[in-house]
């Protein structure tokens, strides 16, 4: 795995604001679920940036690494790293072709996600596949920690462990909100860590939001045979301090006055 | 070992072919444990895991008991098979009557409506394991199917299949009267015709085996050679065969004599065994022989 330069480290922070204007604006014209967007959006460039091997040469191709959006309402940020990668057009971003979870017509969309509890049971399925027949790339399936509560990710636990997916790596983008408030209310996780660690997993856990701290972990990941789970701690609508890790603005009108001071408040 | 095991045990020589079972093995017996993706009990995993497979390229034969297959795990068939064209053989066991004595907690009697009405599946209820593997053999992976796996083997009505395979066919008869059925019911029916002079003169049977094949021309030509029909199934009214049938000849104003036998909206009365089922659905010699349409 490469060391992240100082100046590649200056692109992606780069990168950060840019595309979260980007996310912004797409906002402003269709609504999004905002604050899911800006939880995992650093994670995905980080993996689109690198660690991945996905571009725009060998989008096309099945036998590929193959990265998984399961909280499907976080669309706009694999689109606004799709488009910044040049992997689909800036105006198919912004077009009525996208929507608020991933559309398999749209090029680097893998699956159609949304329906929560789907994409890791998906991607246990890949990960089989490119074991038993030797294709030596990784799959990884982004879930949010409110997607926990569906009883099919921990049968795809059990799964992935039972077949030694060491190609698969689960990111818990661990936000601590689901839809209408923190998951300790919702539906309490309890000690996640000593949960997951009970499956036998390889547990990782790092800042999603510091891309040093991401290059550390996932440079050590080896496709061994035992699936990773990373949890990754995150803040909801990070990067904008005035409604940084609150519970409201999960969702986001087009129609809120708010957007315009938003862009200004952005770090 | 069965025609079904033999077929797959030999095409799962390909790293391409996937058997894939939530902890059923009610139609793989004799295949070795290590050619079989057993998920344990999670069926909805079951799909999912079948979609990631089916996706990158791989041919998925997906094994569970048939309420679970179809009613469990329906949202994961709905999304990620049909919605998004990843293509996959579903085998459901014990469908329709061939629960037997399990109890409505077991019983599927609802796959034409659930799995029959998504764009991009077909729905396969062979007379005779024989059928399906057939059936399988042409099969192109272009489009999902759903088979209620049905593992009666009758040497003498897999000789007639046989001739020229095509679903959907005539099996026995001569008669003026028309009966429509599909798996244990069309062999059941078979059986009671192919040993009564009289009741082969007085019926045709065609095995209607691919039910999602439904198609005009062949109603419209039906309707020319008799005016009578009798449709025979294990399932619910509620989109079942009849019902397609039904709005299918009301559509292109085709007059005919009608009768449906099913199951209404009930769950059915468990029996032990089969012919006790076909004993309390009066799907017996008796019934044929004393079925008059003008009634």
């Amino acid at each position: 795995m490469k060391k992240i330069t100082k100046l590649k480290l200056a692109s992606l922070k780069k990168k950060s604001i840019e595309l979260r204007l980007q996310i912004i604006e797409y906002t402003k014209l269709k609504s999004s679920f905002l604050g899911s967007c800006f939880s995992c959006l650093d994670l995905i460039i980080y993996l689109y940036n690198h660690f991945l091997k996905i571009n725009r040469k060998n989008i096309s191709k099945k036998k590929r690494d193959t990265f998984i959006l399961s909280k499907g309402h976080a669309a706009p940020s694999l689109y606004a790293v799709l488009q910044d990668l040049k992997i689909i057009d800036r105006n198919l971003f912004l077009s009525d072709k996208t929507y608020w979870h991933p559309e398999k017509s749209i090029k680097g969309v893998d699956f159609q996600t949304g329906a929560l509890g789907h994409g890791l049971s998906i991607g246990v399925g890949i990960a089989k596949y490119y074991k038993i027949n030797r294709i030596n790339k990784w799959v990884v399936v982004m879930i949010g920690d409110g997607e926990l509560n569906e009883g099919s990710i921990w049968e795809s636990f059990l799964i992935s462990k039972n077949w030694r997916l060491g190609n698969l790596i689960i990111i818990i983008d661990k936000n601590k909100f689901q839809a209408n408030d923190t998951t300790e209310k919702v539906l309490s996780l309890g000690n996640l860590e000593k949960k997951i660690m009970s499956f036998d997993l390889n547990l990782i856990e790092l800042n999603g939001h510091n891309y040093i701290d991401m290059n550390k972990k996932f440079s050590n990941l080896k496709k061994n045979n035992i699936p990773k789970v990373i949890i990754a701690n995150t803040k909801r609508n990070f990067g904008i301090p005035l409604i940084q890790n609150k519970k409201k603005f999960w969702y986001v009108d087009k129609s809120d006055k708010k957007l315009e001071q938003f862009k200004i408040n952005l770090q | 070992m069965s025609v079904y095991e033999k077929y797959l045990r030999n095409i799962s020589k390909s790293k391409k072919v996937f058997i894939l079972t939530a902890e059923n093995k009610l139609a793989l017996r004799s295949i070795p444990n290590n050619k079989i993706l057993d998920v344990g009990i999670c069926e909805q995993n079951l799909i999912g895991i079948a979609s990631g497979i089916a996706k990158k390229g791989g041919k998925c034969f997906v094994h569970a008991l048939s309420n679970f297959l179809v009613s469990r795990a329906y949202d994961f068939i709905k999304i990620n098979l049909d919605y998004q064209k990843n293509s996959c053989i579903l085998v459901g066991s014990m469908g329709g009557f061939l629960s037997t004595f399990n109890g409505p907690t077991h019983q599927s009697i609802d796959e034409i409506y659930l799995i029959g009405n998504l764009a991009n599946f077909d729905v396969f209820f062979p007379a005779t394991e024989y059928e399906m593997v057939l059936f399988i053999k042409k099969f192109n992976f272009s489009r999902s199917v759903y088979i209620r796996y049905n593992p009666i083997n009758n040497k003498i009505l897999n000789k007639v299949i046989n001739k020229n395979y095509k679903p959907n066919k005539k099996l026995i008869g001569n008669g003026k009267n028309i009966i429509i059925s599909y798996g244990v019911c069309s062999e059941q029916i078979f059986k009671i015709l192919h040993e009564n002079k009289f009741l082969k003169n007085k019926f045709k049977l065609y095995n209607f085996s691919l039910i999602t094949n439904l198609n005009k021309t062949f109603f419209l030509y039906l309707a020319k050679k008799s005016n009578n029909l009798l449709i025979v199934e294990d399932h619910v009214n509620k989109g079942s065969l009849s019902e397609k049938i039904k709005v299918l000849l009301y559509e292109n104003k085709i007059k005919i004599n009608l009768i449906s036998k099913n199951l209404g909206n009930k769950y059915f009365q468990p029996k032990k065994t089969l012919d006790e089922l076909f004993k309390k659905y009066d799907i017996t010699k008796k019934y044929l022989e004393n079925l008059n349409f003008k009634q």
